[in-house]
């Protein structure tokens, strides 16, 4: 019997600027949040990149807008965001300003948090 | 069990929307259920038909479809996806059992269903 979706956690690896797909990452957490699913959010790699406070938006460059709907999603619903855990101390030692609070977890850490996801989607 | 198959593939580049496939007809051929598949990102590819394939090769939208017609499989093409690389006419022209649907109604099916396997 399948049980109700009360937790989804979603693996973000692709970094913006991935042409037409800049933006289907957040828009697949906008959707679980309008449905009031708590997410769990694991940026791995260039998906980090996606939180990026600086990031200008330039449809006419290929930069399309929307990308800071990810700072939208805590007060759509209950959110945790989650890096690589050096990934996150060196952003915070060069001053880099992310969309999100994100925890710093080790990899057996992340893997433990996603065993407790309902379900888990790779983007 | 009742599954609910994600195919992010395109039918190029790789051999996952092929290993997508493979996997919902060994499912059904074991009495579980594909309940749907969504097609997401590239993956709406998978709907476009006709395209020349090598001998013994599958062409992927005719398979898909016709997994949709004697299993009841909804295929599922995200609306987001399908409008950025899709035009009218390749979505007209997709094999029967495809449709168009959004975000939140796969996250409803994602609720009934027992088990979720991406590609």
């Amino acid at each position: 019997m399948a049980a109700a979706l009360q937790k989804l956690g979603l693996v973000v690896r692709q970094g913006p600027g991935n042409g037409r797909g800049d933006r289907e990452q957040v828009d697949f957490a906008l959707a679980a949040a309008a449905m009031e699913i708590e997410l769990e959010l694991f940026f791995l790699g260039e998906g980090l990149l996606q939180l990026i406070d600086t990031r200008t938006a330039d449809p006419e460059h290929g930069v399309p807008p929307g990308h800071r709907a990810w700072a939208a999603l805590p007060e759509m619903t209950a959110l945790r965001a989650f890096a690589e855990d050096g990934v996150v101390a060196q952003w915070q030692g060069q001053g880099i300003s992310l969309l999100l609070p994100v925890e710093p977890l080790s990899a057996a850490e992340m893997n433990a948090r996603q065993l407790e996801c309902h379900r888990m989607l790779v983007l | 069990m009742s599954i609910l198959l994600i195919v992010h593939a395109s039918p190029w580049g790789s051999s996952l929307a092929n290993t997508a496939l493979r996997f919902a007809l060994a499912a059904t051929l074991e009495g579980h259920s594909v309940a749907a598949v969504f097609f997401h990102g590239d993956g709406v590819y998978n709907a476009i038909p006709g395209r020349k394939t090598d001998p013994g090769a599958h062409d992927l939208a005719d398979a898909w479809a016709q997994l949709a017609e004697s299993h009841a499989t909804d295929l599922m093409l995200c609306s987001g996806s399908s409008g950025r690389r899709l035009s009218v006419a390749d979505i007209d022209h997709a094999p029967p059992g495809f449709r168009e649907a959004g975000l939140v109604e796969m996250l409803s099916v994602m609720e009934s269903c027992d088990q979720v396997v991406s590609f």
